[in-house]
């Protein structure tokens, strides 16, 4: 039933943002035959988890299944053909838009006990309350990173046996097989569809248990649809979500040690940041909610990145914001007070265009969002279009990094609590100001994506600036956190494009 | 007014002023009763022009258009003002069975339009002064009076709302993610009961009213309220209008009512003050029918 659901709300809703102004733009390399050989992240080579040779396509058991494949075809429901439009889409894109939703479903900070303290999320215990995850900025970045980058390592070992194996598609060994999707030269074992079922539900299994069910549901579906379209016998899509669960294991591997389960911090740890920002002569930030709510994953600053060091994350952090008792201080609180006095109807408009807040898919979600109609445009094979996201969510997993560390590192308060007379026009996040999220994040993205479509740069400009003003428009940052954020975000976004020109893909 | 069975002699013009003060600390959150720090006390202030003419004796126009202001005494939301919906009504009195020995009945149709006059946001409950949907309401009223005065009537209306406009291009309610700025309202029904007494312009009266809304999500758990949420409560209130002496032209009026039970809306409890004057456009006779 939630699938069903799922899939009408995803078919009816189209993306309302207008197209890419280039409505034609280069064509991928061939089916990217060469994606094999693309510098991978986690995994050391493209046959690191091995996959075996398939059957040849005159062996009875590989006739067997195109028979299968016949048979299913000619039992096709309108379900299955629903399924098979849905996924005509591309599945990294699908996946993309079920990772927006799960993480709206789940960015929902814990409502506070009758004693006045926060329940922690607990992850072998999903579904009390409250859910496990709170996926708030931090934990979003991190999750579409993860999902991002296990489905493109994963797609580019598959490419690797595709083009070692080159077993045709169902479709073109036997004509008699229907091209339900559009036929193409690239070749079949293993399923790339059942690569990225595996990959992704196992990741998203692991980040969002408690719909655990959807994803698996979904996941099914996927390779149902590979098979029904004609792309993909049984062997192919066998071998296919053997190898995605695989590299998701690899990938998990490092989740676990990444540094995520201690990024809550303790009361000490919150303590010691108040004490030494008090001990510098700043006022430390305080929790303006009611009953004070710790911060929010105070040492995720700690958290490992993907295309920087530890050392980089220190290297990069900005000076100090200006004193809480400083002239400049007082200036831009002064801003702020003005700015959401005299707040425009337009400027009300870009708060909640970019607010992001609790229950959406946070910023990194917008900005997967923006880049997916560019993806879909360029027509990517699904190998491209994983390191597009791949290449986006990781600038923005860094910059979340970079940024928290910069958050805790000051613990500057926000401008509501320099200023009671301050009240804000959306959600006032409960962590430290100095530097902007929303600047970091879109500063990082906008970059990344105007390396891929240099078509759209004018647009991803326009959308970061925007993104980053908002949050003086909503009253909850100061002038120098989003100045200091945009340029951070902007350093960190270099780590990527470094790797990105480098890395076999071309642009 | 929209909602009674009290009509407006032909040429007369009942016109006033009302203020609204409604405040609640706990709301419903889908159907778990909570508080909230963030919010402490929500109190919607109401302003609000009325005006009610009999074109005939069977035929009544009404509009009003309110102002309105939220504030929370806790948390840092700001708290938003502005001109919120006008609402414009014909009122049609098709049955009307005259005095017998027990009394008369009366049975009567209300069309009324609800237009948003502000672009303000809907998105920001419960701090938005409204909802901003464009809805239009039909409603059926019946009422009977006994010849001393004592009255009971039902009402009860179905309301189809408009679509309403985000600035965001998506959002999550009732269990999924919508990629899309428009949100599709859901219909609303109501229906109340009240009795009471009528006497020249003197009004008591007590009602029950019962609002459910058809479709929508609940609110998640500390999530904000969405402006399609299923918005549903039962109410109790009083209400009276009592004319200055010796001169009932003017009447002052007042009401409480108080949420007894709700899902996604908060337990309000509501004051009410105003005044009414009666302008007769017929005759220099200022004594009305109603």
């Amino acid at each position: 039933m939630k699938l069903t659901l799922l899939l009408i709300a995803v078919a009816a809703c189209a993306q309302e943002e207008t197209a890419p102004e280039s409505t034609n733009p280069p064509p991928a390399l061939a089916n990217d035959a060469n994606a094999g050989s693309w510098r991978f992240i986690v995994l050391t080579s493209p046959s690191q988890v091995p996959v075996a040779a398939p059957a040849s396509i005159t062996d009875a058991s590989y006739l067997a299944e195109l028979s299968a494949v016949k048979t299913a075809q000619s039992q096709i429901t309108d379900g299955q053909r629903q399924s098979l439009d849905y996924w005509g889409r591309g599945g990294v894109l699908r996946w993309s838009e079920v990772m927006l939703e799960l993480v709206s479903r789940y960015n929902l900070p814990p409502a506070p006990l009758p004693n006045g303290s926060y329940p922690v999320p607990d992850a072998n215990n999903p579904f009390a309350d409250p859910n496990f995850p709170f996926a708030n900025p931090p934990y979003a970045a991190r999750a579409y990173s993860y999902v991002s980058v296990a489905q493109y390592e994963a797609l580019k070992a598959a490419w690797h046996y595709k083009y070692l194996y080159n077993r045709p598609a169902p479709s073109q060994v036997d004509r008699s097989v229907q091209a339900l999707r559009p036929a193409s030269e690239l070749p079949a074992y293993p399923s790339e569809d059942a690569v990225i079922s595996g990959v992704t539900s196992a990741m998203l299994q692991l980040l969002f248990p408690a719909s655990d069910e959807q994803i698996t549901l979904l996941a099914a579906q996927q390779r149902e649809a590979a098979l029904l379209s004609g792309r993909a016998t049984a062997s192919d899509i066998a071998a296919g979500l053997a190898l995605g669960q695989a590299i998701a294991n690899i990938v998990i591997t490092r989740a676990r040690t990444d540094g995520m389960g201690a990024a809550g911090g303790n009361a000490a740890l919150w303590q010691s940041l108040a004490d030494q920002a008090t001990a510098r002569g700043e006022v430390p930030w305080r929790s303006m909610e009611s009953p004070p709510r710790p911060p929010m994953l105070a040492a995720f600053g700690r958290v490992l990145p993907w295309m920087m060091t530890p050392a980089d994350v220190l290297a990069e952090r900005p000076g100090a914001p200006p004193s809480t008792s400083s002239p400049q201080m007082a200036r831009e609180l002064a801003e702020v007070r003005d700015t959401v006095r005299n707040l425009s109807r337009a400027q009300i408009a870009i708060a909640y265009k970019w607010s992001d807040g609790a229950g959406t898919p946070t910023p990194p979600g917008h900005w997967n969002w923006t880049a997916a109609p560019y993806i879909e445009a360029a027509g990517f094979t699904e190998v491209r279009a994983a390191r597009a996201l791949a290449l986006l969510n990781m600038a923005m997993h860094d910059s979340a990094v970079a940024c928290w560390d910069t958050k805790f590192a000051y613990f500057n308060p926000r401008p509501s609590q320099l200023d009671r007379g301050i009240r804000t026009v959306i959600g006032l996040p409960n962590f430290p100001a100095f530097v902007s999220g929303h600047s970091t994040f879109s500063a990082a993205a906008a970059d990344v994506l105007s390396y891929l479509f240099p078509s759209g740069a004018a647009k991803f400009e326009a959308d970061k600036e925007e993104a980053s003003i908002s949050r003086l428009y909503g009253a909850i940052h100061y002038r120098s956190d989003i100045e200091v954020g945009k340029a951070l975000g902007k350093r960190v976004a270099s780590y990527t494009l470094r790797f990105a020109r480098e890395d076999g893909a071309g642009n | 007014m929209i909602d009674d069975g009290i009509m407006m002699g032909q040429g007369l013009l009942c016109t006033g002023y009302m203020y609204t003060h409604d405040s609640w600390k706990e709301y419903w959150e889908g159907t778990r009763k909570r508080d909230n720090g963030n919010i402490g006390t929500l109190t919607t202030q109401t302003h609000q022009h009325f005006a009610n003419y009999g074109v005939t004796n069977k035929l009544n126009v009404i509009t009003h258009l309110p102002h309105v202001r939220t504030e929370a005494s806790q948390g840092v939301l700001a708290g938003q003002r502005g001109w919120q919906d006008a609402t414009v009504a014909v009122k049609y009195k098709f049955f009307d069975a005259p005095f017998t020995e027990a009394g008369s009945f009366r049975a009567i149709a209300t069309v009324a339009a609800g237009l948003p006059m502000t672009d303000y946001t809907p998105d920001f409950l419960p701090l938005s002064i409204g909802l901003n949907s464009r809805r239009l309401t039909g409603r059926l009223t019946t009422h009977f009076r006994g010849r001393r005065g004592w009255f009971i009537q039902g009402t009860a209306a179905h309301t189809w709302r408009d679509d309403v406009k985000l600035d965001r291009p998506y959002y999550f309610t009732d269990g999924r993610l919508t990629f899309s700025d428009r949100v599709a309202m859901p219909k609303v029904v109501d229906y109340a009961f009240s009795s009471g007494y009528i006497r020249g312009q003197l009004v008591l009266s007590a009602s029950f009213t019962d609002q459910r809304t058809l479709g929508g999500g609940d609110i998640r758990r500390q999530d904000m309220p969405f402006v399609s949420n299923r918005m549903d409560f039962q109410r109790v209130g009083a209400w009276a209008k009592v004319p200055l002496p010796r001169y009932d032209a003017i009447a002052l009026a007042g009401g409480y009512s108080y949420v007894i039970s709700g899902r996604n809306v908060g337990q309000s409890s509501t004051l009410t003050a105003g005044i009414v004057y009666l302008f007769n456009f017929r005759t220099k006779n200022f004594r009305g029918r109603i």
